[in-house]
């Protein structure tokens, strides 16, 4: 039964991949302008330039979709216009979102856990109110302005952490946590908002299931009847919620990335659009999308087993 | 829930506690807006790109000291023959590149040969001809035009005639390694993040001490890291903060704060660069000149500029060429500058409804001039339709003469006026081959003197004024914010380290 479940989820990841691969290649490919004109300054010969833009289009749409993704999966990145090796920059790259995301969705998650758990238990009480109040705060609050007000708070007025930078885990575990404390922290805000919204949803509908009623009748403790009868059967819903909230925290680490100067994936990409760096552009756009439906992979099986278990329970 | 606020308490005492980033000794850290694509300075004259690499990492032929003139960097002496046709220089001796080989006349006369391909105005110059080996450490080039202008562009044009190793050029022309003989080697870049710079201890030293880019560099620091911080509130905090030791591009918004900071000085840069108009003139309305000069009359340029920069950070002239090159200023100003809604007016009548396509790239706000053009031009009755793109296909929109009537831009600053892309028939704009106002431009190119070059010039204005190819707005300078530990910074269209040290 899971095993098909998987298997089922797996062709429909293989699908929607090849569509997407598609569809991105063909943007860049017809995208008005190309890597020419922001390598080669106006003043260079129009012989020059127009033999580099030549040798870039020379190839056939199809074929140079057939060769973007055999290099793709053969991990035969390339170069990028400014001759950059590929890899490298995805393998510096990478990791400074993935630890940014990780962080935030680390952050968010157990914080909207932990809020919701709590005003459950006390509905309309201060911190009922309190967490009300946060996540229309968290909702409305752009990033670039929360990124700016944490700056102006914690490094220019506290001096607790830097302005901007990344430090990697290979110089220090602090130096790595304290480089990304705001931004994650920042990042974190929206996906908060958004999760404790679900959470305490899911959680009330739980809580009006006849065998919860049983239990209180009974004289269980308010308190064990949501952390431990309630929490479970709601688990569904937040794996998947949380799953939504990762692949979100991954598409807004860029404005993140651009305030605190982190040198992510995100702003590798940005880069890449705006010098219209196809190969660059494609890679980058194809491993975020393989994360995002791997993510999405992880949490409908979890979703699925978890979904089992908690009608047992029931 | 108590216990939870006393740990989270603890965790942020100890994160403030561990060691701050590690404070190397003789490091600059300057915080810039943009990263650059290639630091390949002979193929792409983005501006910073050259301030990283052009006097760090490379050094050419000849440079321009602080007052302009043409002062020799890597030659010991450079001759023009009497008839200008021949060009000769004669190399240093033992000048080293960063991977240890010693400078031949071989690397030079590939180097400039790769320049005299790649840059349209050289090659124009030189027809064809390429520089030879003469001996160990000279080089020549020899002519049938005259090469009169060709030391001057070799000091100071957008594309830097920069010497590096005959090897790191391929084949194809491209080039992947970075080496020069500069004072600093490129130590890494990590893209979206920062460019190192590290002192290259074998440097070899030259001249004197002086306010340009020529003389005696000394690298005082261990290293140069250019970090790219696109945020401009980011970079002001960072400095304000200690982070950082320079920023460039201040926002006019932040120049009151920063001006009260004690430990903080700003520098206003040149004039790095002019914003201009360019009408198309092979296809549309404004292939009219009347259009031309009726739009130049109805814009007030003190508003264009103010709509882009602000208050600070530009002057208004609407001569070609930027203020500190004094021998190419015209006198008086371009007549049709002036603000004039009536004579604007006067000019469109009986011309019937004009319509105008306006284009520009959303690179350096450059569409707030075009929204404040559009409404200046709608008050005398021209109707506005503005396209905003990025610069890649802001560049490629450009080239099609059908899709635009007048484009805005910013041009960087050259050595000649006929240097100025929007002069040439064959640049997007599109001048005119028999117009007169062209001819004045071939003749300069064809000069034998500087002086006669001058001449042309000043006599050819009323011409150019009254063909009115493009508009300019005015011309901008960049500001930029040091700590006041910092002394000593080269300020010459760019920011260079080599006389500047940080106080400990």
């Amino acid at each position: 039964m899971m095993a098909e479940k998987i298997k089922k989820k797996a062709v429909e990841l293989f699908i929607s991949l090849f569509i997407l691969s598609i569809l991105l290649f063909s943007v860049f490919y017809f995208l008005e302008g190309d890597s020419t004109s922001t390598l080669m300054g106006e003043e260079v010969s129009e012989d020059v330039s127009s033999l580099y833009r030549e040798t870039i289009k020379e190839k056939g749409f199809v074929k140079s979709y057939l060769t973007a993704m055999k290099n793709f999966f053969c991990l035969n990145w390339g170069k990028t216009v400014g001759g950059e090796s590929i890899k490298k920059i995805v393998l510096s790259s990478f990791p400074v979102t993935l630890s940014l995301v990780f962080y935030a969705s680390l952050f968010s998650i157990v914080f909207s856990l932990f809020t919701s758990l709590l005003t459950e238990m006390r509905k309309g009480g201060i911190a009922d109110i309190l967490a009300s109040f946060l996540s229309s705060l968290f909702l409305v609050l752009p990033s670039f302005v929360t990124s700016i007000i944490l700056i102006l708070l914690f490094s220019s007025a506290l001096h607790i952490f830097p302005v901007a930078g990344y430090t990697g885990l290979s110089s220090g575990f602090w130096g790595h946590i304290k480089s990304l404390f705001l931004p994650s922290l920042s990042l974190s805000f929206v996906s908060s908002a958004f999760l404790m919204r679900i959470y305490r949803k899911g959680l009330d509908e739980t809580l009006t299931k006849p065998y919860i009623v049983y239990a209180r009748a009974k004289g269980v403790r308010e308190k064990d009847i949501i952390t431990r009868s309630a929490l479970r059967p709601t688990l569904p819903v937040i794996f998947s919620a949380s799953g939504e909230a990762v692949i979100s925290l991954f598409a807004s680490s860029t404005v993140v990335e651009t305030v605190f100067a982190l040198p992510g994936f995100g702003r590798a990409l940005v880069k890449a659009a705006l010098e219209r760096d196809v190969s660059l552009s494609f890679v980058l756009v194809m491993i975020t999308s393989l994360v995002v439906t791997l993510v999405l992979f992880i949490t409908s099986i979890l979703t699925a087993s978890r979904g089992k278990k908690g009608e047992e329970c029931a | 829930m108590k216990r939870l606020l006393l740990l989270l308490f603890t965790l942020l005492l100890i994160v403030s506690c561990s060691s701050n980033k590690e404070e190397e000794k003789g490091r600059i850290n300057i915080a810039v807006s943009q990263e650059p694509v290639t630091l390949d300075v002979m193929t792409n004259s983005s501006l910073m790109g050259r301030i990283i690499a052009s006097g760090n990492i490379y050094e050419k032929l000849l440079v321009l000291d602080g007052e302009g003139n043409i002062k020799e960097e890597l030659c010991e002496s450079y001759s023009l023959s009497r008839d200008n046709r021949t060009l000769r220089f004669v190399l240093r001796d033992n000048v080293l590149f960063h991977d240890g080989r010693v400078m031949s006349a071989e690397d030079a006369a590939a180097s400039m040969n790769r320049y005299l391909t790649l840059y349209s105005v050289a090659s124009e110059i030189v027809s064809g001809a390429e520089f030879k080996v003469i001996d160990e450490k000279t080089i020549e080039i020899t002519s049938s035009s005259s090469l009169l202008f060709l030391p001057l562009l070799i000091a100071s044009s957008p594309l830097e005639a920069v010497i590096m190793p005959r090897d790191v050029i391929n084949d194809d022309g491209s080039v992947t390694q970075y080496i020069g003989t500069g004072p600093y080697y490129l130590k890494s870049w990590t893209v979206g993040e920062k460019i190192e710079l590290r002192k290259f201890d074998a440097y070899s030293e030259y001249g004197e001490y002086s306010s340009g880019k020529w003389g005696k560099k000394r690298a005082q620091n261990e290293a140069l890291v250019y970090w790219f911080v696109p945020d401009s509130v980011t970079r002001t905090l960072g400095l304000e903060n200690g982070e950082y030791d320079f920023i460039n591009d201040v926002m006019s918004t932040d120049f009151e704060r920063l001006r009260k900071n004690g430990k903080i000085s700003l520098i206003e840069g040149d004039e790095s660069g002019s914003i201009a108009l360019v009408f198309n003139k092979k296809d549309g309305v404004m292939t009219d000149g009347d259009v031309r000069k009726a739009v130049s009359f109805a814009l007030d340029s003190s508003l264009l500029m103010a709509s882009c920069y602000g208050r600070e950070g530009y002057t208004l002239s609407s001569s070609y060429m930027e203020s500190f090159q004094s021998k190419w200023l015209e006198d008086g100003g371009n007549p049709y500058s002036e603000f004039d809604r009536e004579s604007a007016v006067e000019l469109l009548e009986e011309k019937g409804k004009i319509r105008v396509r306006i284009l520009t790239s959303s690179l350096s706000n450059l569409d707030r001039i075009a929204a404040e053009v559009k409404e200046e031009l709608e008050r005398i009755g021209i109707e506005c339709e503005i396209t905003t793109l990025d610069w890649a296909s802001f560049v490629e929109r450009r080239r099609d003469e059908k899709a635009w009537d007048i484009y805005i831009s910013a041009f960087t600053t050259v050595p000649l006026p006929q240097m100025k892309s929007y002069f040439s028939p064959s640049f997007p704009g599109w001048m005119e081959e028999d117009s007169g106002a062209y001819d004045v431009i071939k003749k300069m190119g064809g000069a034998s003197t500087v002086e006669e070059a001058e001449t042309i010039w000043k006599d050819g204005q009323p011409l150019l004024f009254d063909y009115c190819p493009v508009y300019i707005a005015g011309h901008y300078s960049t500001v930029y914010a040091h700590s006041s530990k910092l002394e000593d910074i080269t300020v010459q269209n760019g920011f260079f380290f080599w006389h500047s040290y940080k106080e400990e």
